[in-house]
This record gives C-alpha cells, sequence and structure tokens, in this order.
C-alpha cells in the first residue's frame, strides 16, 4: 500500500488512442491520434485550470522537468489534456501553460466533453461519481509511437520523473537497437 | 499489465518510518531536506504581523515587498508565485480538501492553535464525500495528534515542513521560504481564519432567504414558492424524526444530531426598480441575518442582489436569472447555472460566424436590460468574430414599437442576411410580432424565452425559418436524476406547472442540503460554498441542462447553448440545428 503523497506507483500499459480532434490553447485544432504517432517522446497528464491540490503538483513537475528531459530527447513532447474542457477554453490553458513556464513542445488541449471523455477513459484514467474533483494524479510516459506507456500515480519528485523519463527512453533505444539496429530517424 | 513499484518503497521500509505522510528523499532532494533553516531565535518576531498583508500572501502568493514567494514541493519541485498559494490547497475557508484522496488538513484559526484531537463528526464529513482510497479513510480516521500551534511552531512547520510534535508533514505541503514578516503576517491571517462562526445560524435554527422580484407571472411565482416551501417542509420533518428518535437512525446519524438545525425560509420580497434593491436587502439583512440565500425568482439584473451578496458575503446559490451580473469574478458570491442571456448572445455569434454569405446583420433590443445586456454582449462578440459584416441596431421601447420596426424590414427590399431580437420583457409576444418577416429573411435568431412562451401555445405563429438560442437541455436528453425528482414532487402533491424553474429550483435546494450535510455544524460560509464546487457536479442533475458542474471558484455551472428550430414532429416540439456551442 502506499501512502498518500509520499511517492507514487508505476504500471506499465498500452492504451488505445480514440480518433478525436481537440483543441490547443492557440485554438488550433489537434488530432490525438496523428499527435500521439509522432514519433519521439511524450508526457501526458489530465489538469483542469481551477484545479486545487492536485494539478498545480502534476503541472509544477513537468514545468520543473522541462530542461532536463529536453536534454534526454530534444524532441520530447508534453501534453496536458483538460478534464473540464467547457470551462478550459484555450484563452484559459494559454494563461494556465504561462502560469507553468511552459516551453514550446507543452501542449495543453481542450474539447468537446465527449470526446475530451473518451480520451479520459481510453487512457484509463476515470474517476469517481464522474467528478472531476476525484480525479487521479496520473502521469504517462511513452518513448515513441507505438511503445507501451508508463503511468506513474503519485507525486514523483523532480529527479523521480526524470529517472523515470530516462528509462523508458533509454529501454526503448535499446530495444529498438536490438530489433532493428540500422534503422535511423 | 505489469505493476511493479518505484524502488522508493524499499528504502521506506528500510527507514521504518512508521508515521502517515513521511517525506521520503532521496539523492538531490536529500540535502536539501539535511539542513532545516534556522527559525527566528526571537520567538516574537513572527508575532503582531498585518492579517490584511497575511491574507494577500494566503490567497496569491504575494510577499509584503510584492513580490511572489518561493517554495520548495516533493523535496525539490522549486517554484514561486500563486499556483501554490496556501487557498489551493487549504482553500479559502482554510477547511482544507480532499482530491484525488490526497487529504489537506483544516488550518482553520481555532484548530490551529489547539491541540488536534480526534473529531468524529468532522472526520466523517470527509468519509462521506464519495469513497476515497483506503488510505485517505485510514488518514482521516486516526489523523495524527499534535500540541496547539505557537506562532513560532506555526513559523517552523510552515518553512521546514515540522510540527509541533516534531513530526515531517508529507511532502506534499509545501517548504516555504519566508522571512520573518511576511510568516508573521500570514500568522496573524490564520489566526482570524474561520475564526467564528458565520452569522444566521443559532442553537436550533439556521435561516435562508430567497428573494423574489416584482414583475413576476404569478403562476411562475406560485410555482417557485411552493416548491422551496415543499423541500423546506420535507427537510425539516426529516430532522424532526431523527431527533425525536435519536436510536432509531444509525448509529452515525445520532452522533450527528447536535449539528442539526430547523431550516427557517425568509421569503425577501423586494419592490420597485433595481437600483434600490441592493439597499432593501441590506434592512431585510440587518432585522434576520441568513446564512445563505437560496435560489430566486428575479425579473430584471442580479447585480443588485449580487452586490449584496458579496458586501455581506452571504452566498447565493443558483438564482433563477437570465441576467448574472455581467463582470462576475471567481470567487464572488453567486453560484449562476450559467450567464444566462449573455451565453445566449456569444453563441448565436459563434452560430453565425459559421453561416456562409453573411454581410448586413439587423439587431433589435428592447431598451430594459433583459434586451439591452444581451445586445450587447452581441455586439461587441460580432465585433471581435463577425468581421466585415455590417451591424445595424435599433432599439424599441415596447411592443409597438418593435412591430413598426419589423414593419419597416418587411418594407424594404434591402433584407439583412440576418436579424437578430433581443425582445426583453415582450418575450412571449415576439414570435407573432415578427410576422411576415421571418419568412423573408434566412436567419431570424430569438433567444430561449421566446421559444418557451411559443412551446406552451397550440399552434406556433411564424415559426418557419426563426431559430432560437437555447442554453438548456434537450427534450431528448437523458437524465435519471429527473425521474426522481419528478417523483419527489408528485409524492408531495406538487404540480409541475413550470417545469424547468421547478426543477432548478429543487436543484438549488438540492445543492443547500448538501452542502449542509457535509460541513456538520461547521457553520462556515466558504466551507460551503467548497462544498458546493465539489459535489455539484455529482449525479445530482435535474436534467435542465447537459451538464452541471462547478471547480473551486467557478461560479457558473453550465457553460453552453443549442441553436433549436420549431419542429412539431420533434420531441417537446422543437430540435437541435448546432452541435453544443460552447462560447
Ligand atoms: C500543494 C498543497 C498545499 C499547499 C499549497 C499548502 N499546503 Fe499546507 N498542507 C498540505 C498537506 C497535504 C498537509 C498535510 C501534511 C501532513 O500532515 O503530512 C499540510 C499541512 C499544513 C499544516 C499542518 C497542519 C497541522 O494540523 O499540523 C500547516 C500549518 C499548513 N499546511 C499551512 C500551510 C500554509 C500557511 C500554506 C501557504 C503558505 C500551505 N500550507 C500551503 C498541503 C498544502
Amino acid at each position: 500500500m502506499k501512502e498518500a503523497g509520499s511517492g507514487y506507483t508505476k504500471v506499465s500499459a498500452g492504451y488505445k488512442v480514440p480518433g478525436v480532434t481537440l483543441r490547443d490553447q492557440n485554438n488550433a485544432p489537434v488530432d490525438l491520434k496523428t499527435l500521439l504517432a509522432e514519433d519521439r517522446p511524450v508526457l501526458l497528464q489530465f489538469i483542469f485550470t481551477t484545479c486545487t491540490t492536485i494539478c498545480p503538483l502534476l503541472s509544477a513537475s513537468l514545468s520543473m522537468a522541462q530542461p532536463e528531459i529536453g536534454k534526454l530527447a530534444a524532441n520530447y513532447r508534453m501534453v496536458s489534456i483538460s478534464i473540464d474542457p467547457e470551462h478550459d477554453t484555450p484563452a484559459r490553458l494559454r494563461e494556465y501553460a504561462s502560469r507553468n513556464g511552459a516551453m514550446p513542445n507543452w501542449l495543453f488541449l481542450t474539447g468537446t466533453n465527449q470526446d475530451v471523455r473518451k480520451v479520459i477513459k481510453a487512457f484509463g484514467a476515470y474517476y469517481q461519481g464522474d467528478n472531476k474533483m476525484y480525479h487521479q494524479p496520473y502521469t504517462y510516459l511513452r518513448a515513441k509511437a507505438g511503445a507501451a506507456w508508463v503511468r506513474l500515480a503519485g507525486f514523483p519528485s523532480d529527479a523521480e520523473l526524470v529517472k523515470e523519463f530516462r528509462k523508458v527512453v533509454s529501454l526503448a533505444a535499446a530495444h529498438h537497437g536490438h530489433l532493428n539496429p540500422r534503422r535511423v530517424r | 499489465m505489469t505493476l511493479y513499484r518505484a524502488s522508493w518503497v524499499s528504502v521506506h521500509k528500510r527507514l521504518r518510518l512508521a508515521l502517515f505522510g513521511v517525506c521520503l528523499v532521496f539523492g538531490a532532494a536529500e540535502a536539501a531536506f539535511a539542513q532545516e533553516p534556522a527559525v527566528a531565535a526571537n520567538p516574537d518576531s513572527v508575532d503582531g504581523g498585518n492579517p490584511e498583508l497575511g491574507k494577500r500572501l494566503y490567497w496569491r502568493g504575494i510577499t509584503e515587498e510584492g513580490a511572489p514567494f518561493h517554495a520548495t514541493v516533493r523535496g525539490d519541485i522549486q517554484f514561486s508565485g500563486a499556483q501554490f498559494s496556501c487557498v489551493n490547497c487549504h482553500r479559502p475557508s482554510g477547511f482544507g480538501s480532499s482530491e484525488g484522496g490526497n487529504f489537506v488538513p483544516p488550518i482553520t484559526g481555532p484548530l490551529l492553535f489547539d491541540a488536534r484531537q480526534l473529531n468524529r463528526n468532522r472526520i466523517f464529513a470527509k468519509l462521506f464525500q464519495e469513497a476515497q482510497p483506503s488510505t485517505f479513510s485510514a488518514q482521516v480516521r486516526q489523523p495524527r495528534m499534535r500540541p496547539a500551534y505557537t506562532s513560532e511552531t506555526l513559523a517552523k512547520a510552515i518553512r521546514t515542513g515540522v510540527d509541533p510534535a516534531g513530526r515531517r508533514l508529507g511532502p506534499i505541503m509545501p517548504r516555504y521560504d519566508l522571512g520573518d514578516r511576511d510568516l508573521a503576517n500570514l500568522i496573524a491571517y490564520l489566526r482570524t481564519l474561520s475564526a467564528r462562526v458565520d452569522p444566521g445560524v443559532d442553537k436550533d435554527v439556521i435561516h435562508f432567504a430567497t428573494v423574489i422580484t416584482p414583475d413576476i407571472d404569478p403562476s411562475r411565482r406560485a410555482a417557485f414558492l411552493k416548491t422551496v416551501e415543499a423541500f423546506f417542509d420535507w427537510r425539516n420533518k426529516h430532522t424532526e424524526g431523527d431527533q425525536s428518535r435519536p436510536n432509531f437512525s444509525p448509529y452515525y446519524r445520532s452522533d450527528f444530531i447536535d449539528s442539526y438545525r430547523i431550516w427557517k425560509l425568509h421569503i425577501w420580497e423586494l419592490n420597485g426598480p433595481p437600483k434600490t434593491w441592493t439597499d432593501q436587502l441590506r434592512k431585510r439583512y440587518a432585522e434576520q441575518p441568513v446564512f445563505a440565500m437560496v435560489s430566486g425568482l428575479v425579473s430584471g439584473p442580479w447585480s443588485p442582489v449580487a452586490a449584496f451578496c458579496n458586501e455581506s458575503r452571504v452566498p447565493c446559490v443558483f438564482p433563477n436569472t437570465e441576467l448574472p451580473k455581467p463582470d462576475t469574478a471567481d470567487y464572488d458570491q453567486t453560484l449562476y447555472f450559467s450567464r444566462g442571456l449573455a451565453l445566449e448572445a456569444r453563441a448565436l455569434v459563434d452560430h453565425l460566424r459559421l453561416q456562409p454569405g453573411m454581410r448586413r446583420i439587423v439587431q433589435l433590443s428592447h431598451a430594459a436590460p433583459a434586451g439591452a445586456m444581451p445586445a450587447r454582449v452581441f455586439e461587441r462578440a460580432a465585433g471581435r468574430e463577425l468581421g466585415g459584416i455590417a451591424l445595424e441596431k435599433h432599439v424599441f421601447a415596447d411592443l409597438a414599437g418593435l412591430r413598426g420596426l419589423l414593419d419597416a424590414i418587411a418594407a424594404s427590399p434591402e433584407k439583412p442576411d440576418a436579424l437578430i431580437v433581443w425582445p426583453g420583457p415582450a418575450a412571449a409576444d415576439a414570435l407573432s410580432a415578427l410576422g411576415t418577416v421571418s419568412t423573408s429573411i434566412t436567419h431570424v435568431l430569438l433567444p430561449s424565452a421566446a421559444l418557451e412562451t411559443t412551446l406552451g401555445m397550440a399552434s406556433a405563429p411564424g415559426g418557419e425559418g426563426v431559430a432560437f438560442a437555447y442554453p438548456y437541455e434537450l427534450p431528448t436528453g437523458y437524465h435519471p436524476r429527473a425521474f426522481r425528482v419528478r417523483g419527489w414532487m408528485r409524492t408531495r402533491g406538487l404540480e409541475i406547472s413550470h417545469p424547468r424553474l421547478q426543477f432548478q429550483t429543487y436543484y438549488a435546494l438540492t445543492m443547500l442540503e448538501h452542502g449542509l450535510r457535509h460541513i456538520i455544524g461547521d457553520f462556515y460560509r466558504d466551507y460551503f460554498v467548497e462544498i458546493i464546487e465539489h459535489e455539484a457536479e455529482n449525479k445530482l442533475n435535474p436534467g435542465t441542462h447537459p451538464n452541471l458542474a462547478l471547480g473551486p471558484g467557478q461560479r457558473f455551472a453550465s457553460k453552453g447553448a443549442y441553436i433549436v428550430v420549431l419542429d412539431g414532429k420533434a420531441r417537446g416540439g422543437f430540435k437541435a440545428v448546432s452541435p453544443w456551442i460552447v462560447p
């Protein structure tokens, strides 16, 4: 059992990304399947801009890790998906992004309630009573298109998040090298 | 799926730290915790602060010098500024929160400066909120005991995360890099935080008011009042039943009898023009303070009521109004269903943006607030989002005026591409006034109020080609809760003559009930509102809106609208011609 707030647990799983079109903080349409089919490492979280305890911590951990993650994989992608999409307009997400010192590789997405629900479901991140206040602090990491996801539940420290990310990308690199040593991208 | 845990678990076991929420640190973070900043030698140095500056720090993370504060969370995540201000986790009331199974303890003045004891009721209040992870309930059931804080030990806890029992606070509680002056201000504020029970509550009774403004259709007024009164009666019968048979209740409920109060309803009827309403409310409140205002039936702007609620810090829970205060800020005292007519105006602009061939739009608006306000919102949004389209505006004072303007349009060979009418108090006659105009213009758009009055009629006049903004659930929407509410009303012999009005009113009363059930004797208004923000989205939507949900500080529970047209074949007599538009 895990004591609340004193660490995190980890699972590895495959998720089937639904075909939905969301909007980013600049109001540009983003096809989620296409976005996540890009062959680059991804860090993904579910947040909402008026969320109190959990989301500031989740977003702060991504924010803080940006430089280190960038060193490990310059083409990384961070994705924060709002689970309160009707309230979190692109303008509100823009403000949230700047509050969190988001660098250009970090996308903030909103959409219709229905579409966002599909995404939440696909990532096994649904919460009780359909009440966003019960949402869980998950961070999803993936090395490249098609690779399995690693889901961290809880609040890793900065060092822990970077360590987990390093593991995910280096594991994938080793694996990749083994299967197909000459394939370069 | 493979499940494995990060290596810290074993570290944790090796350290054999038995307490809850112990800080787990390794690597670079360990160093950060090894040396704790020295607490000021002079114990008085963190006393005598300015609570106003402390409040700013609590809410916005701004120090006395006006700079954002700095802190560290989870050992090595550093940040500065508002996203980790105390209010984020400990909430405006100081009663804390429970989000995603993370328990944030209360830090109100009375609780901090008192030794922590096990208070069963307060614990139950938390446990009752949906099931939480087992660690959560364990944490709440066995709160760690500690001596009362002093200013000095509190400063130490905020800086270094060590409580007066010498226990390390969990790593989610940030460690703040604050100077003595700032800590003194913060502590001065914490001493005042929820230090006094709010007015409107005495030993046996809790007082509520509902507001009714002049010029309300008598049948609406009657349906509204009957619903409110039936709810109060039902609720009080329950309370009396429990009090007379304490042993009959499940064991935990009998524990709460002390926190039960009879609900007393005060009907505050306002008269005269809106600009006098704030003053009338002040007088009523001076005669009988109420803990909160619930629902309400308002014709005209809500702003004068909102002004009273804000200045007296009285929560106003889901009034029936189409004209919320236009510049409503987060954490204002009124919780609304939606932005009402302003939302309808924005939805119409979004709808028109997608229509081809738009060059000229004519807008006709009644001079009363229910006409002028949405007209202003439409004009502003259209200016921003409908570039290159000419907008022509006319104002009328009554139905005759509207007819005159419509006749002029009918007579003119140059028809606009869209006609928007904000009939205000003339909504009931707006559709029939349109006459032949509606067939000669492609887009004729009206607010939902004009649709609702039409639906009651045997045959809708001039309906063709006319569309309406509709910020509500469609007749085809499915909400299980609607059946329960209908059943409740039938059981009480309550005629459902005005379904939306009565269902919205019922929802407001449900929120009141839930709020009170969860605060259990902690009669602090901020705490009560926080519970409503938290619970609004549970499955209590009676089906009036597709979604009703708030969040911390949010004030509008429903955020979108459909565009609908009359259709005799559709359920309810109309159907949507747009998706749910969230402007
Ligand atoms: C990110 C969330 C968060 C923020 C922001 C936060 N706290 Fe906390 N706080 C917590 C949690 C969680 C605990 C419980 C830790 C534990 O008991 O292990 C706590 C505990 C405390 C306690 C100890 C209560 C007791 O009864 O011993 C005090 C005092 C406190 N916080 C004050 C503050 C102040 C003052 C601020 C702002 C300067 C603040 N907190 C900001 C989450 C937070």
